[in-house]
């Protein structure tokens, strides 16, 4: 009887290979293929049921100097700078409320991940019935608590509130990121609370010097996920602004596809995602960067 | 060690079911490229943009044609078609796959026709003796660009007529049968109508008048103020005068921005979100006393308001204006281009479009105005007061919104006006200054492609 005798992982190459080839396949006709071409298409005139024209960078060119394109940089730019710290905050104030041991703790850890799993489209209808200037939930609330009907914020109605509007919304999907805080928080080695209680640290200090640097790695992932979320944000505003009142939620990728659709111009749009694309690696980077001064990476 | 089960000649079990597996998954995708010899009707897909109740309507039509034409199957299907949402449409003729026939909103169709997007059936029109001076003539000339026709007008929609409250008239103290008739009466009955509450919430509108959006109302209104926004090209030339700017249509955008400051262009906006669909229109529910109607609303009120107690009018007029007056909107079908234009196809087009049967069929079925003008349909709404009132306007209106083939951006940068006009107290005229100049250059380039395609088709 023959010994088994391993051959050389040089020499079995192929067959790892032809496992993977669907998987490779797949990534580069579905992915790799139209990231290559929408390169292509941005440097090209492309009014989609002609040919693609080269017309080399004058695409971006003409980017730089396209008022509406900077405003949607800069609605963007609001919206993902308010609303992922803020939505950070919340979510991890949930997931310490929820990481005390009280009574019930399953069922409002559910309540609070809840909204994460209704779909987008029907939470945007929800969300338009919260914000109603006249009937919404919200300003029949502030009314109720006294506040006079000419402070009462407008939402969607207003150019002022209209990205607020946005940014209580994306509130709602905050559970997501509390699951994984309260996961976090709950890997936190008891005897470290214990140690620091020991010397006299209060709730505070524990929260601040013991569980934030703890979970720092988990707070790094999340801002930068939600960062990338949130500089793509599109389908809220397509189905309840359409970008107005007054330009005031054309946001990034809403501005990119009326580009695409409306007007036909799927090279210029091309070069947009491009901008997004860098601007989107520019901003991990830098984040990236910065986490070595506060993401403690404990193993 | 136990000897492995084999087949004869030492194959192993494994490599055997392998080997078969191969074979039978060869032969099942042969199978899926092997084409039976061709039996029952001719299959032509059709793509259209309706939901809910009116799908179900169409269906009806359809029903009708394949009954007439039993060689023929229509396979329906639904794709999103408007003015930001084609993108299906649009990627399936990109790449390749476009369906036989499809709906095109009537006043891009020249605007897809010179993209590229349609086919030129100008041979069957003629053949089959179709002209246009079958159907409605704004509605005929959005079809056609640069003397070809790409598709043939389904229906035509009046837009539009002028409803009003008859009770909230009373209570207001007006004669509930005279409506507005010049924009000073209606003016006069807007303030008179609409009640505003205690910390300026609105409680009651005499009428929005950019109900339908800027871009719509502003069609509307600049052709009530006698304005116009395009003169078409004559002779062989392919660009005609664009004429946004035109001083009545600033008269008209600033008219609506003046409700729009008056009332709080936010109150307005606000008031409004509190009505979402059909069933809770504000004209319905008594909070809104004058609408603009459009045809489909008359079948509507029925449904949903039997018991309202309304009048049905022209929209009132300026000084400039003509009255009665309103625009014509519409359907239309086509053969997008890298479809075969098949007689089946076409003949399903020409039955839809251009036939007694057809037409009769579609205003009957779906409560619409064809766009065919000697359609029997006509005869059998002579009775009713409101649909007379309608098919005067479609029969006396000159106007579509627009004979520009860069409709699409053109409505883009109405909407985007007004909007600043509203919200942000820009200059009207300023604003349509602009859009006048970017329409323009937007109307050369496209205009210019399509003259060199056209060019390298000779």
């Amino acid at each position: 009887m023959k010994h088994f005798r391993p051959t050389s992982p040089f020499h079995r190459w192929p067959v790892g290979v032809a496992f993977c080839l669907p998987l490779i396949a797949g990534l580069a006709m579905f992915t790799a293929f139209p990231v290559g071409m929408s390169l292509y298409y941005s440097l090209c005139s492309y009014p989609i049921f002609s040919p693609p024209r080269l017309i080399g960078l004058r695409n971006y060119q003409e980017l730089a100097g396209d008022p509406r394109f900077w405003l949607s940089v800069w609605n963007t730019f609001y919206y993902a700078m308010v609303a992922v710290p803020l939505g950070m905050v919340v979510g991890l104030l949930l997931a310490l409320l929820l990481n005390l041991k009280i009574k019930g703790l399953a069922f409002y850890r559910t309540l609070f991940f809840l909204p994460t799993v209704v779909p987008l489209v029907a939470s945007c209808v929800l969300w338009n019935q919260i914000l109603n200037p006249q009937q919404g939930l919200i300003n029949e609330f502030l009314r109720f608590l006294g506040l006079p009907a000419a402070w009462l914020p407008g939402w969607l109605t207003s150019v002022t509130w209209s990205k607020p509007a946005l940014i209580l919304m994306s509130l709602w999907g905050c559970g997501g990121g509390m699951v994984l805080y309260l996961a976090a928080l709950q890997d936190v080695p008891q005897e470290l609370y214990e140690a620091a209680a020991l010397d006299g640290a209060r709730a505070w200090h524990r929260l601040r010097h013991v569980a934030l640097p703890m979970i720092s790695p988990v707070l790094l992932f999340t801002l930068i996920m939600g960062l990338i979320g949130a500089v793509q944000i599109f389908a809220q505003a397509f189905i309840m602004t359409n970008g107005g009142p007054a330009d005031s939620t054309l946001f990034y990728s809403l501005k990119l596809f009326n580009t695409a659709f409306t007007e036909y111009r799927l090279g210029y749009a091309s070069a947009m995602a491009w901008v997004m694309f860098v601007l989107i690696l520019l901003a991990t980077l830098g984040v990236m960067k910065l986490s070595n001064r506060f993401v403690y990476y404990h193993s | 060690m136990p000897k492995s089960r084999t087949f004869p000649r030492g194959v192993p079990v494994g490599r055997w079911f392998l080997l078969l597996a191969t074979a039978g998954i060869t032969g099942m995708l042969g199978g899926c490229g092997h084409k039976p010899p061709r039996r029952g009707p001719t299959v032509i897909s059709f793509w259209e943009p309706y939901g809910g109740a009116s799908k179900a309507r169409l269906q009806k039509v359809i029903d009708e044609f394949e009954h007439l034409h039993p060689n023929i199957h229509i396979a329906v299907s639904y794709a999103a078609n408007n003015l930001t949402s084609s993108q299906k449409l649009f990627l399936a003729i990109a790449g390749g796959v476009p369906p036989d026939v499809t709906v095109v909103d009537g006043q891009q169709a020249s605007e897809w026709a010179a993209r590229g997007a349609l086919d030129n059936i100008t041979g069957p029109v003629r053949q089959a003796g179709i002209s246009g001076k079958d159907f409605w003539t704004p509605r005929w000339k959005e079809s056609v660009f640069a003397g070809r026709v790409y598709a043939l007008p389904w229906g035509a929609d009046p837009n539009f007529a002028l409803a009003w409250n008859k009770k909230l008239f009373r209570q207001a103290g007006l004669n509930p049968n005279d409506p507005p008739r010049t924009m000073a009466q209606l003016d006069r009955d807007i303030r008179r109508l609409t009640v505003i509450g205690p910390e300026g919430r609105i409680i009651r509108m005499g009428l929005i008048p950019w109900e339908y959006g800027s871009a719509n109302s502003l069609f509307t209104w600049a052709y009530a103020f006698g304005g116009n926004f395009y003169d078409p090209p004559r002779g062989n030339h392919l660009i005609g005068r664009v004429t946004i700017n035109n001083p009545r249509n600033i008269e008209a955008l600033r008219w609506m921005a003046h409700y729009a400051k008056r009332y709080g262009i936010s109150h307005v906006a606000a008031f409004q979100s509190n009505f979402i669909g059909v069933a809770a229109n504000p004209f319905y529910t008594g909070q809104v006393a004058m609408t603009l109607l459009y045809i489909e609303q008359d079948s509507l009120i029925r449904r949903y308001a039997p018991t309202l107690d309304y009048g049905v009018s022209f929209i009132p007029a300026g000084p400039h204006g003509h009255y009665p007056t309103g625009w014509l909107g519409g359907w239309s079908l086509a053969i997008p281009k890298g479809s075969k234009v098949t007689p089946a196809a076409f003949e399903f087009i020409r039955w839809m479009c251009a036939s007694p049967a057809g037409t009769l069929a579609y205003g009957k079925d779906m409560a619409m105005f064809p766009a065919y003008r000697k359609s029997p349909y006509y005869q059998t709404i002579r009775n009713n007061k409101h649909l007379m009132v309608f098919y005067r306007i479609v029969s006396q209106s000159t106007h579509a919104r627009s004979l520009m083939p860069v409709q699409g951006y053109l409505m883009e940068l109405l909407h985007r006006a007004g909007q600043q006009v509203f919200y942000n107290h820009r200059s009207a005229r300023r604003e349509l200054d602009k859009i006048n100049r970017l329409v323009k250059e937007r109307l050369a380039e496209v205009v210019r492609r399509a003259r060199n395609r056209l060019e390298r088709r000779r």
